[in-house]
């Protein structure tokens, strides 16, 4: 399954004096299984690309297709999309309403019309993949639940969705670095595990270079830059201008190569810039 | 107290609990935040470093134990406003802060609440927003901001009363890494130049390892506390609390480990860059 959208504009508040065009001739595929990263400063279109990618927001012009359903036609079914591509919202806690953790990952699965030992799958399922423990935490309400675990209940309320793709807005913004670990390990099984598609918005370079197996950055509203981290993360320069920066391990093999190191281009990863230094030092002790 | 002088928070034996809360919040502590000091205080979730900022302008008296700001009793009713003069606060969200319509008039509101003389204020205003790389934006509407910009002006809004301290509360976690970058390299420049005391709450360990000092909270308490060098070292400690150390103190940890013998404190890209050179050049 794939999302295909194809010179995508979108313009806030059109013919007033505050128009805003968000989106400039975005065309983009998102193929099946994909993992991206997508990253731009703030204002730069990505949440407003992401509310297109499960038709939230109609396209000023342009076209998008999910699956081969064309969001702009009236015939489609908006709940076939919906069940398709699933969106996380920026602190998406803050959009739990419910009695109860169950009743509010129940949410989704009941308006579609399941029945109950569906619904009770679902929700028994959804709290797994967020490691939330259904026995002792399904009839608490969530608002006794700490920071880390009401955003897993909010995830887990998408995931009960059971979506094929998984958009998601920032999932880590103001969480300590346990519940970040929590949030990007669970992202990263549902991908590995189950095959999930993976969009990703993200201000952070490094997470994004731990997971991406692509990276989108946007600025100003167009795609400037679409490709593997690697090359991505070469162009430093470019994106500190826009506003972004380079994950700490591109940083550190930019300025060991001025040094006159030999370490190989395109190392984004910690891991890959650790294996490099060790050969240099052992190369060294070897020549000694 | 005698050394007041010296000292721009003194905290003691601070104790605080929410109202129908089982647990104390803040636990017995003790601490201070000296003049000049760039102190970072970090924790997870839960661990009572927000309420421990609450408490350092006021917005919470304690339950137990007192704080001093500037040498003024946070317990004194009569004295708030001037603490709050004091110790300036910057919250998270950029958007709940602001409250006029154009930047120059939100950061003349505690200005006129205070009832200072238009001459004066129309200068305390120009310093503060230069002072905050603001000035072009004087006019400007506040909506129209990014989140950087947005958050710099709160500090220009703070910086008009003169404070002795500024307190950042997780002021950097809704902003891109060119607004994070903004927002720290004005708050140090504040520090270094104009000698006022920085106190940042942070989840960012790479914010935390520019600070002079960092406390690490847990469970209300004062876990770990020192220089970043000294708290980043101990790596299995500070991930026990729920923490992580900056990128570049982990790479340190983990070359160790494979016989790659950096030092165990390094904190920056720079300074793995130079241990890196040491040991090619010393074999």
């Amino acid at each position: 399954m794939s999302i295909v959208i194809e010179h995508l504009n979108y313009v806030y508040m059109s013919g007033g004096p505050f128009e805003t065009q968000a989106l400039h001739d975005v065309s983009l595929t998102i193929g099946d299984g994909e993992f991206i990263g997508l990253i731009g400063h703030t204002g730069s279109g990505k949440s407003t690309l992401v509310q297109h990618l499960n038709g939230l927001l109609k396209p000023s012009s342009g076209r998008i297709t999910v699956d081969g359903l064309d969001l702009a036609d009236k015939q489609t079914d908006k709940r076939a999309i919906r069940r398709r591509v699933g969106l996380v919202f920026q602190y998406p806690e803050n959009q739990l309403f419910e009695e109860t953790v169950e009743k509010d990952i129940a949410f989704g699965p009941r308006n579609l019309g399941l029945d109950e030992a569906e619904i009770s799958r679902r929700v028994r399922d959804a709290m797994r993949r967020v490691a939330l423990d259904y026995d002792s935490l399904h009839e608490r309400s969530v608002f006794e639940l700490s920071g880390g675990q009401m955003r897993r209940v909010a995830i887990a309320g998408v995931l009960a969705m059971e979506p094929q793709v998984l958009v998601l807005d920032e999932p880590c913004a103001g969480l300590d670095p346990r519940g970040r670990e929590e949030i990007l390990g669970l992202i990263r099984a549902l991908h590995s595990e189950c095959g999930t598609t993976i969009v990703m918005v993200s201000h952070s370079m490094d997470d994004v270079a731990s997971l991406a197996e692509r990276v989108i950055v946007m600025n100003h509203g167009e795609v400037v830059m679409d490709g593997a981290p690697c090359d991505v993360f070469s162009q430093g320069a470019q994106l500190r201008e826009i506003g972004l920066d380079v994950p700490q391990a591109v940083l550190l093999a930019d300025k060991l190569r001025t040094r006159g190191f030999d370490i190989p281009e395109g190392i984004y990863r910690m891991e890959e810039i650790k294996a490099a230094i060790e050969t240099v030092v052992r190369r060294e002790e070897r020549h000694a | 107290m005698t050394n007041l002088e010296e000292n721009r928070i003194i905290a003691s034996n601070l104790s605080y609990t929410y109202p129908e809360a089982e647990r104390k919040a803040v636990d017995d502590v003790s601490m201070r935040v000296k003049k000049g000091e760039f102190l970072a205080i970090l924790g997870h979730n839960g661990s009572g470093k927000s309420t421990l900022a609450k408490l350092f302008n006021a917005l919470y008296v304690p339950g137990e134990g007192t704080v001093w700001v500037c040498g003024l009793n946070t317990r004194d009713d009569d004295l708030v406003f001037d603490i709050r003069e004091h110790a300036g606060m910057v919250f998270q969200n950029p958007d709940n802060q602001i409250v006029a319509t154009i930047v120059e008039g939100d950061v003349a509101f505690g200005l006129e609440n205070k009832g200072v003389p238009p001459e004066e204020m129309r200068v305390r205003i120009d310093d503060a927003l230069r002072a905050v790389n603001m000035s072009a934006y004087a006019k400007k509407a506040p909506n129209m901001l990014s989140g950087g910009q947005k958050q710099r002006v709160a500090i220009a809004g703070v910086l008009a009363m003169k404070p002795d301290v500024i307190i950042l509360d997780e002021s950097t976690a809704m902003l891109d890494p060119s607004g994070r970058r903004e927002v720290m390299n004005t708050v140090h420049r504040l520090n270094e130049e104009e000698g006022i005391s920085i106190v940042i709450i942070t989840h960012y360990m790479s914010e935390a390892a520019t600070a002079d000092y960092v406390i690490v909270m847990d469970e209300g308490k004062i876990a770990m506390s020192g220089t970043p060098r000294e708290v980043f070292t101990r790596v299995e400690k500070v991930r026990a609390l729920g923490l992580d150390v900056p990128e570049m103190t982990d790479l340190a940890n983990m070359l160790r480990k494979d016989g790659v013998m950096v030092r165990a404190d390094v904190l920056t890209v720079d300074e793995m860059v130079e241990e890196v050179c040491r040991l090619s050049s010393s074999i």
